[in-house]
């Protein structure tokens, strides 16, 4: 009897689409379809975004990092996150603990203030804390001090944690978001760097998903500047006919959480150039 | 004489016509685009909202107050078009994600 009720339960979940809460499950998943669709690329390469899979546009981007477009952003970021002094006297260094190494601790889940906390609201909150003006938060300084905090912690494995009720439903809100398909032109991120990763779209590959938020801030050709994760994810919006959302907003940051937990194991490369 | 009569009476039923239809087309006018409004606004509370939306229901508006108003009319529909398939889409994919979560 309690044989059978559990099936029933079991099948009607199964037929209604139900998706239970386990991020660790998920991000195997995750990864094995990437590792699936391209078995020829090395797993630390996922990092690489369209570089990783695409031969003739990897030796094009090689050259580029040579002499990277985002090394004056770099210099500038470095001199805003050292030299500035707010107006009590504090630095930037004041607020982050691992001081320019801080970049692998973001982004976490806080949960006095039941919100993910990526890098670019953490250096917000500093300078906020401490009586100056928030930065915007899509490009320009806050950009730079991003990148400048990205270079010093490249080689460090994202170890993103998702952990306890609330952290958990950030994630879930996370993943509707990168699962459903919105704006115009009904797409969800999935369609495009899932199901379509590797193919072309006009002259562009896109990119896996797996490894997409190593390599940010970066520096985008189309942009003539360095930008943030949440202004590419705007972009990704606009493009499908989507109303962009501000820069940390609820849904992009828990999308960013989501995403990180995805490349949890990867190592972070950021910034970098994408065209 | 009687004939003045009656033409004064015809110019004044033609006179108060117009006016009439003028303020029930504008009635009719602010009343679909309050509606596109409303169900954008919706769309939007649910995160689903479209990116040209809101500037095609301002643009209609525009026009309208211009006095293009086979123009506004054609905007204000596209608007009303778009804040319900937005909506639509809202209710789909409230589920509808789900299916396409790699397993």
């Amino acid at each position: 009897m309690c044989l059978r009720i559990f099936s029933a339960i079991f099948l009607y979940c199964l037929l209604s689409g139900v998706v239970w809460a386990d991020p660790a499950a998920d991000q195997t998943a995750f990864k094995n379809y990437f590792y699936k669709k391209f078995p020829e690329v090395p797993v630390g390469d996922f990092i690489n975004g369209v570089y990783a899979i695409d031969q003739k546009r990897r030796e094009q981007w090689l050259e580029i990092e040579e002499f990277p477009p985002y090394g004056i952003a770099l210099d500038e970021g470095e001199i805003l996150f050292n030299e500035t002094v707010f107006l009590d006297g504090a630095s930037y260094s004041d607020c982050f603990v691992d001081g320019k190494r801080s970049k692998k601790n973001y982004p976490y889940f806080d949960v006095k203030r039941n919100t993910v906390v990526t890098l670019e609201l953490a250096i917000n909150d500093c300078r906020v804390s401490h009586g100056e003006q928030p930065l915007k938060y899509k490009k320009g300084d806050i950009a730079k001090i991003s990148a400048y905090l990205a270079l010093h912690s490249r080689g460090e494995i994202i170890d993103v944690e998702v952990s306890g009720e609330a952290a958990i439903n950030a994630y879930e809100q996370g993943k509707k978001y990168y699962y459903s398909k919105r704006g115009q032109l009904n797409f969800a991120c999935v369609d495009c760097h899932v199901a379509s990763s590797g193919m072309r779209i006009r002259a562009e590959i896109l990119s896996p998903s797996l490894g997409h938020v190593s390599n940010f801030p970066v520096y985008r050709f189309k942009w003539g500047s360095i930008g943030t994760l949440h202004r590419r994810f705007s972009g990704c919006n606009s493009q499908v006919r989507a109303k962009p959302l501000p820069g940390q907003s609820e849904e992009y940051k828990n999308l960013e959480y989501f995403l990180s937990y995805m490349s949890n194991g990867l190592k972070f490369n950021g910034p970098s150039t994408r065209r | 004489m009687r004939i003045h009569k009656r033409f004064f009476a015809i110019c004044l039923g033609v006179g108060l016509m117009t006016l009439l239809s003028a303020e029930a087309t504008q009635l009719n006018f602010d009343t679909r685009w309050q509606k596109a409004e409303d169900l954008r606004m919706r769309a939007a509370l649910k995160g689903y909202e479209w990116r040209d939306t809101e500037k095609i229901l301002r643009r209609s508006r525009e026009e309208y107050t211009a006095g293009n108003k086979a123009q506004a009319l054609s905007l204000l529909s596209q608007g009303l078009a778009q804040s319900d398939a937005a909506l639509a889409q809202a209710a789909r994919e409230e589920n509808g994600w789900k299916r396409r979560v790699i397993k």
